[in-house]
């Protein structure tokens, strides 16, 4: 944001249609975890609920997933043959889910307040800082939360079906920071 | 200071603002309060005596308490659309315009029809309904008692006010602001933990905001204050007033609702939610809750003018009203003497009646100098005029009456735990205060103040400071001079109430005892005591310690009912904030939603899922549409969007080998491309699902679930994964909406498909097959499995693809007839086909072989395997699939109708699905029937409701048995 803009108390943004894969492995299979340093340039991270690099940057889902956003379109195919190929559908997997999750953005000083309406975990800053990822439940449907490195806006990936529903009732509760 | 406006202003209350009179009405006469009143204080102010009429005896009820204990004065806030119907008028802050009225009371307050039944109570007891009118019949008489039954009268108006919801977490919550917990707030806040502060009143502060004493040397009102305005300046601190806590959970998680705008005029409540529903967890609670005054029990001990002696000395020091003229205060405690101390001030005169023989120390010196006049070893024995007028009394065996106009009556203070109650802590009772008090909790919560059973001011104080640190503090002292027991007098036990709210009397305690009702969970429910708006605030311990004289018990023995949330009543609005009208749920949408509607779907919830139900054309009726959609897909093409349907990735060299534990399917044998259909069973060899499996690769498939079983199958196969077979290297995949899938079936489809991509390699497809590729320049996975009886391509392309395909498929399939059709054709379709609906056609005992013959021959390990083997899955008499066509061929057998072989014998099996078949011409249905299949050909009877039927029982699938169509 342009700093003689003005600053919002609430934005709710839906985002363009972007890549997103889904890398399945286990942390410490060395194999897969150089595969996927080579192929994205990042590490999956190992400490749960946390996410590394910025764009791309991989989320921590599970244990055994990641989900990698950030990247190109054209890339979802080169790392995801990368990836079959390397690891021989054995011991590792790359999904493309870029249709699966809608992706909504909440950015403002009310940001923090908003989620609490309607996400019975913290989000706030201490509690859910820059790099941290969760899977929880907003306004009733699942949602991965994230707050991206060098962000205070929290991210929400949606279930594509999930989206028309979540994004009006998050726009239902803002009415309250109008 | 004399009286304001004429009335009962005795003095100037500290919370009142005289320059701000407000004009409201109570059963529509018009009166005038002043801002900090309540609708209590403001009706006691205007001489209003009488406020409502009991539940059940329709008995005159006056206000008893200034707060949320109140069971008498309920009353009816404002007018529809926005109406409370049942508030606590001590609980009400007055606004300018409101209007409230009684409850219980028709057509008048003053002449009530049903005051009547007051002279009728010998026949109504406690659990009158139970046992009695049974002549003519029981209907006949319960709709009289139910239309008598329940407080208040429902708006008759959508609720016009929005709500909201607010989860907060923080290190310690401290619920009231009293001396104890304002101590308990500081104390934390200052060594900066994160801090939520409730307070139930429109300011921190609670009793020190208007009882007269010092806190270390400080008026208390002026240290509450400055302890709240320190607290304000924290940041670390959220102090939330006018906010009940009401529900004490699991995990130290907290319930609380806050009042936004109930206490604004209407014309400021604009823009503002009505009020918020907190969820509070917390690391720490600190219950600083108070305590609530208990009444003592004499005859008639209901009477308006009769109220909680902690309440006449609130309404006067808050509210600056003298609650009556010539006040008499029976107590068998010190507390009480605050109240008459504070009336002898402003009233000049004051009678005393103390139970006790005698009165000791500083109290006792301090009563004689102040004038008071004390009865010892007293008894009220009647009480005249309603309102109150006279009091009989006893003193060491003498009567006498006297007329007074207020009796402020205490027996002692009843600790506020409910909410420890709530959280699993356990009471003990304890002799000295004649109640109970905490003892232990089982969850990181922490009890200051009075509702520790700790009555001493400085030393409340230091059991906030005690409380935040977690050190104990002794609870001495307790209640100077202690409790004395009253027993209960004995005559006209009918007469003495218990339960103001309930109309409970010592009678009724006696009555559920003599029924053997003794728990104390009977009791209540016996009595109805402690039930309803007050949840027995003022009550329950006076019954419980009734029980335990009359059962001969202790009253530890006897102990207390567990608390249930809420504390106090909470509206539906506040709990279902806007998670209302097309919010109610969740829904979700097909990523085609548009283009449906566009094509004129009737649109239906289905699993979560909004989807078409029908397309309709030029005002078609249902049955004409899904005719039209039928026909179209038998004799040429069908359109379909089955993207609701599971979609779960199987991937990792053990995915084959998981696969065949999973399924009885053979899957680690199947070549790359094949498709097969199975039964997905759990561990009991119940069905869970239709599925079908696919090979995409040696070590990856895909599964295509029901709608309603993919979360449920992906959920169980990550579960065995997990706790059964760790050492597998599967992954588990689900991307249900990742994929679109769009089903082409009929005669034509191939020529549909084929139009729109002609450079398909058909050698690769073939029914039950899969191949991967793209489709009209989409990457898909096509299916050919059928869901319809008809050749069908179930196609998969990426979500945000599917509206190319549609559209292409559309107009490829201009030329070849070709209609969307939407659920309810499915269902026919299937229904003639003979295939299952999971949850339909199956429930819980549902075993393979009781839908699809030979599956029981599977010897193959895998999950529920072992159990398709016992007894129970093999015995004779299994219901089993078959299908019905009724006799005449014509009349559509109803779903749930119940099968019997004749009129007099049992059930034997049900009708799961039935239809009028546009394909057939007549109506045909599938069942579930004992040894089903063994009985084709023999004619049945059907009931259901008063209708009876006969049909025949045929094979289950009605239409292409050899399956040439596929």
């Amino acid at each position: 944001m342009k700093a003689q803009e003005a600053v919002q108390p609430l934005e709710i943004r839906r985002m363009p249609h972007c890549a997103k894969l889904l890398l399945r492995g286990r942390s410490g299979d060395e194999n897969f975890v150089a595969a996927v340093e080579q192929l994205t340039g990042i590490s999956p991270p190992r400490r749960a609920n946390s996410s590394a690099g910025e764009r791309p940057s991989l989320l921590w889902m599970s244990p055994t997933g990641w989900l990698l956003l950030g990247l190109p379109m054209s890339q979802i195919e080169t790392i995801t043959l990368g990836l079959r190929t390397r690891l021989q559908d054995r011991s590792g997997d790359a999904i493309n889910v870029s249709d699966e999750y809608d992706h909504i953005v909440i950015e403002g000083p009310t940001s923090v307040d908003l989620m609490a309406t309607c996400c019975p975990l913290d989000l706030s800053q201490n509690a859910f800082p820059q790099g941290s990822v969760a899977r929880t439940l907003a306004v009733g449907v699942p949602v991965t939360a994230h707050r991206p490195n060098g962000e205070s806006a929290i991210h929400l990936y949606v279930d594509r079906s999930h989206c028309h529903y979540a994004n009006d009732a998050l726009r239902a509760q803002a009415r309250e920071f109008a | 200071m004399g009286s304001i406006d004429g009335r009962r202003r005795a003095g100037v209350g500290s919370g009142i603002d005289y320059a701000c009179p407000l004009d409201f009405t109570f059963n529509g006469r018009k009166l005038r309060g002043y801002k900090g009143d309540t609708l209590a204080s403001a009706l006691l102010a205007n001489r209003i005596a009488v406020v409502g009429r009991s539940f059940k005896y329709h008995r005159p009820r006056g206000i008893l308490s200034a707060g949320v204990e109140e069971p008498n004065a309920l009353v009816r806030i404002g007018q529809d659309p926005r109406v409370e119907p049942v508030a606590r008028a001590t609980d009400v802050e007055l606004y300018e315009g409101l209007v409230a009225s009684s409850l219980n009371a028709w057509p008048s307050l003053r002449c009530d029809a049903s005051a009547g039944l007051d002279l009728l109570h010998r026949f109504l007891p406690s659990g009158f309904y139970y046992k009695t009118f049974k002549w003519p019949k029981w209907d006949v008489h319960s709709t009289l008692i139910r239309r008598l039954a329940g407080l208040g009268k429902l708006p008759s108006q959508p609720d016009s006010d929005w709500y909201v919801k607010r989860n907060a977490w923080c290190d310690i919550l401290v619920i009231g602001s009293g001396p104890a917990g304002l101590s308990a707030a500081l104390a934390s806040a200052r060594k900066g933990a994160s801090i939520i502060l409730v307070e139930h009143q429109p300011e921190l502060g609670g009793s020190a905001l208007w009882r007269p004493g010092c806190v270390f040397g400080k008026d208390q009102a002026e240290w509450a204050r400055s302890m709240a305005a320190e607290l304000r300046t924290m940041p670390n601190v959220r102090s939330l007033t006018r906010t009940s806590a009401f529900g004490h959970y699991d995990d130290n998680l907290v319930a609380a609702v806050e009042r936004i705008s109930d206490h604004l005029e209407p014309p400021l409540r604009a823009g503002l939610p009505r009020q918020r529903l907190w969820k509070i967890q917390a690391a720490q609670v600190i219950l600083a809750t108070g305590a609530i005054e208990r009444p003592l029990v004499f005859p008639n001990n209901d009477r308006p003018g009769i109220m909680l002696a902690g309440a006449v000395h609130e309404y006067l020091a808050r509210y600056g009203i003298r609650a009556g003229d010539r006040a008499v205060i029976f107590t068998n405690n010190d507390s009480a003497y605050d109240t008459a101390f504070a009336l002898k001030h402003a009233a000049g005169s004051t009678l005393v009646l103390d139970t006790r023989p005698r009165i000791h120390g500083e109290l006792a010196e301090k009563a004689a100098a102040a004038g008071i006049d004390i009865k010892y070893d007293a008894r009220i024995l009647d009480v005249k005029g309603t309102p109150v007028k006279a009091v009989g009394f006893a003193t060491g065996g003498v009567a006498a009456t006297l007329d007074c106009d207020l009796i402020a009556v205490s027996a002692g203070w009843t600790p506020t735990l409910h909410l420890y109650s709530q959280a699993g802590g356990s009471l003990d009772f304890d002799d000295e205060l004649q109640t109970f008090v905490p003892n232990r909790c089982p969850q990181a919560v922490r009890v200051a103040g009075a509702a520790a059973g700790i009555f001493d001011l400085e030393v409340c104080v230091n059991s906030g400071e005690a409380a935040a640190v977690g050190d104990d503090i002794s609870p001495e002292p307790r209640q100077s001079g202690g409790v004395h027991a009253v027993p209960f007098i004995q005559e006209r036990s009918d007469r003495q109430w218990i339960d103001f709210h309930n109309d409970v009397t010592l009678a009724d305690v006696e009555l559920s005892a003599r029924e053997n009702f003794v728990s104390v969970e009977h009791l209540k429910r016996y009595t109805t005591t402690g039930m309803a708006v007050d949840q027995g605030k003022t009550s329950n311990v006076n019954a419980l310690l009734h029980l335990a004289a009359v059962t001969g018990r202790t009253p530890q023995q006897v102990g207390t009912t567990k608390f249930r949330p809420p504390y106090v009543p909470v509206t539906f609005g506040a709990l279902a904030g806007q998670v209302v009208s097309e919010r109610f749920h969740p829904l979700r949408r097909l990523f085609l939603h548009d283009l449906h509607v566009e094509e004129g779907a009737a649109l239906t919830e289905m699993s979560g899922w909004l989807r078409p139900e029908y397309y309709s054309r030029s005002g078609e009726t249902l049955d004409a549409a899904v005719r039209r959609e039928v026909l179209a897909v038998r004799h040429n093409v069908g359109l379909f969007d089955s993207s609701p349907l599971g979609k779960i990735e199987i991937c990792g060299e053990d995915a084959p080998l998981f696969l065949d534990r999973m399924f009885g399917t053979r899957a680690s044998a199947m070549g790359i491309g094949e498709v097969r259909g199975c039964l997905a069973t759990n561990d009991e060899s119940v069905i869970i699902d239709d599925s079908h499996i696919a090979r995409l690769s040696p070590n990856r498939y895909v599964i295509i679930t029901t709608t309603a079983a993919g979360p449920t199958l992906a959920s169980l196969s990550e579960r065995l994964l997990q706790l059964e077979w760790p050492d597998l290297r599967v992954f588990i995949t689900p991307v249900t909406t990742q994929w679109a899938m769009i089903s082409l079936a009929g005669p034509r489809s191939r020529d549909v498909l084929g139009e729109a991509d002609s450079g398909l390699p058909w050698a690769k497809l073939g029914y039950m097959r899969l191949w991967e590729g793209k489709v009209c320049d989409i990457p898909a996975r096509i299916f050919q499995i059928s869901f319809t009886g008809e050749t069908a391509y179930e196609i998969m392309v990426p979500a945000l693809a599917a509206a190319a395909l549609w559209n292409r498929l559309r107009e490829a399939g201009r030329a070849f007839g070709l209609e969307p059709f939407g659920l309810e054709a499915l269902d026919t379709l299937r229904i003639e086909k003979g295939y299952i609906h999971v949850g339909v056609e199956t429930d819980g005992a549902t075993v393979p072989d009781d839908v699809r013959p030979g599956t029981a021959d599977n010897d193959q390990d895998y999950l529920g395997q072992r159990s398709s083997r016992r007894s129970e899955g093999l015995r004779g008499g299994r219901l089993q699939l078959v299908g019905l066509i009724s006799e005449d061929r014509q009349t559509k057998l109803p779903v749930g109708a119940e099968i019997a072989s004749s009129w007099a014998s049992p059930s034997e099996g049900h009708v799961t699905s039935s239809i009028q078949s546009p394909t057939l011409g007549y109506p045909v249905a599938l069942a579930m029937l004992s040894d089903g299949r063994l009985r084709i050909g023999e004619r049945l009877m059907l009931q259901h409701g008063d209708d009876s039927f006969s049909a025949t029982v045929t094979a289950p699938c009605f239409y292409d048995p050899e399956g040439a169509r596929l």
